[in-house]
């Protein structure tokens, strides 16, 4: 029995469809930008999000429902695939939904008066996303930025226990005042392009976004891609800092190559999280060497996109699936010289690779968590 | 399978723990967590540095585990959190939204934003009891003990779990309540 992808979806600033996000990949276009906005923060900032008029175009539909932009994203994107699968059954669907913030720019003084407050309350949001399509069993996971991995291994679980046939997994964040001043007061935010695992890296881009998979215990005829394992694991060791030592990521990649039944040596491409930040980039390294994963060809999105949070982990997956079906890896926007102090091997350009079969995604966030997760095309 | 090692309950009427009453009713959270600081005999300084989220769950973890032996000395990769929480991080929420609200007095700070994510009390837990397995934190208008009883049940045995933490931490803008197990597998 597997967990297999039926159909998927990329709403961000790059696209409003996966294809769309991935060829913009392939022609290296980011949506990050410099974003002089004092409605949005009091200081320039280097972020990638929509503008309003892309934001009308991808919710349309939505124009005069009672929904936040971010609720309108979600319900764009789930939509999406929807209508890619066809007929479901919802008493056994389940709906996993991921996000960091939800809402949360509905507490600013300034919020829009006609969406009651109450929906700043994470679970408040899910279920106004689950009645738009009356699905019954639904679910939120907020593990921070790992948030999005958890959501796909949460869909996994219940599916395998039993439960469920079917999952509707997505993740979603917005980028507001709120998460940019907090993650300036870490003085983690670069003041330029974000440069993952590069000499110069300065720190983050924040991004915005939503991702969807649709997740399916049968295989389907026309696709062959399917989450082959994954686990999570923290740090124990400092709340807003990655370890220094690697051991929790590499704990979680090493529980899921045990339960896949396969070898380091078996995975072809790896997305890892490469937000750009000094610690983490370096963890990673870290993790990867003492894996013996130095020479997997690896990559990182934010340049592309920015950290979207709880959406990251399901846009990058995606992604990287993408990549597996296209048989290539894309190059890791931003890098140019080594920067870490472990060599890992950076994609440098998009380069075609020898029928890959196993992708590695993983992803670690504040709280101390790492996740990772194995995919198979077959 | 598995099975329960121990219980707690915390809510404002009072502190329970296995079938003994630890505290009586109390003023409030911040009077509770105090009195069971110190019953508890802690000594953490971090503790007065987390937000009132974090502290419940340190509590409650540090309570459920205080006469559990095997937590001095167990492999932290065996061991998961898995925990229902209904208003997230919404008092850190409010707490970091207020020092920004005002362009000419503008103040956030690290220490404040990062209690405004849901799971970093569960980061706390671990690091206080060295565990380093999954640990997940999930959104629930109230607790649904269906859904997190189905989900550890597959980390016992899928993923080959030993221990698992579970139950319901929250803290929030109307009141707190927090109910954790310790489940042992018996495999």
């Amino acid at each position: 029995m597997g967990t297999y992808v039926l159909a998927d979806n990329i709403i961000s600033p790059l696209g409003n469809t996966t294809r769309e996000n991935f060829e913009a990949l392939l022609h290296g276009k980011s949506g990050v930008k410099e974003v002089n906005s004092d409605a949005l923060y009091p200081h320039p900032v280097f972020t990638s999000i929509f503008d309003q008029e892309q934001l009308l175009q991808y919710t349309d539909f939505l124009a005069e429902e009672p929904y936040t932009t971010l609720e309108k994203l979600f319900i764009a994107s789930i939509k999406s695939v929807l209508d890619q699968v066809g007929t479901i059954n919802p008493e056994r669907t389940l709906l996993v939904v991921a996000t960091t913030k939800g809402n949360v720019d509905l507490l600013a003084e300034n919020a829009t008066a006609t969406i009651p407050s109450e929906r700043a309350e994470i679970p408040a949001m899910t279920k106004a996303i689950a009645d738009y399509f009356n699905l019954p069993h639904y679910i939120t996971v907020s593990n921070a930025c790992i948030s999005g991995l958890s959501a796909i291994l949460t869909a996994r679980n219940l599916m395998e226990s039993g439960k469920y046939d079917q999952a509707i997994v997505t993740g979603g964040d917005r980028v507001s005042e709120f998460i940019i001043s907090g993650f300036d007061s870490f003085k983690a935010i670069s003041d330029g392009y974000c440069k993952p695992y590069d000499k110069n890296r300065t720190g983050i881009n924040l991004g915005e976004g939503c991702g969807t998979l649709f997740l399916s215990k049968s295989k389907p005829e026309n696709r062959g891609l399917e989450v082959l394992a994954g686990a999570q694991s923290n740090d124990a060791n400092h709340i807003s800092g990655p370890s220094r030592t690697g051991k929790g990521l590499a704990l979680a990649i090493n529980k899921s190559i045990q339960q896949a039944g396969i070898q380091a040596k078996d995975i072809d491409l790896i997305n890892a999280h490469g937000t750009a930040t000094l610690y983490n980039d370096e963890m990673e390294s870290i993790a990867m060497e003492t894996l013996g994963l130095q020479a997997c060809p690896l990559n990182s999105f934010k340049g592309y996109f920015g950290h979207t949070l709880g959406a990251s982990g399901i846009i990058e997956s995606i992604l990287c699936m993408a990549e597996l079906e296209q048989g290539m890896i894309v190059k890791s926007k931003g890098f140019e010289e080594q920067g870490t102090t472990r060599a890992i091997n950076v994609a440098v350009e998009n380069r075609k690779l020898d029928h890959p079969t196993i992708a590695l995604k993983t992803i670690s966030g504040f709280g101390g968590s790492n996740a990772a997760v194995l995919f198979k095309q077959s | 399978m598995n099975r329960a090692v121990a219980h707690i309950s915390i809510d404002l009427s009072g502190v329970r723990h296995n079938d003994s009453v630890m505290l009586e009713q109390q003023a409030d959270f911040s009077t509770l967590s105090r009195a069971l600081y110190d019953v508890l005999d802690c000594s953490y300084p971090k503790f007065f540095k987390m937000d009132e989220l974090s502290k419940l769950g340190f509590l409650s973890a540090e309570l459920l585990l205080s006469d559990v032996a095997e937590s001095q000395n167990w492999e932290g990769s065996e061991v998961a959190l898995a925990v229902g929480n209904k208003s997230g991080s919404m008092l850190s929420d409010i707490k970091h939204q207020h020092s920004i609200n005002d362009r000419e007095n503008y103040f956030p700070s690290p220490a404040v934003f990062v209690y405004t994510l849901s799971n970093i009390m569960l980061g706390e837990i671990c690091i206080r009891h060295k565990i380093l397995g999954e640990n997940s934190c999930f959104l629930m208008e109230e607790y649904d003990a269906g859904f997190i009883t189905d989900y550890v049940n597959y980390l016992f045995e899928k993923e080959n779990y030993k221990f698992c933490i579970c139950g319901w931490i929250e803290n929030g803008p109307s009141g707190f309540q927090s109910e954790l197990w310790l489940l042992k597998s018996d495999a």
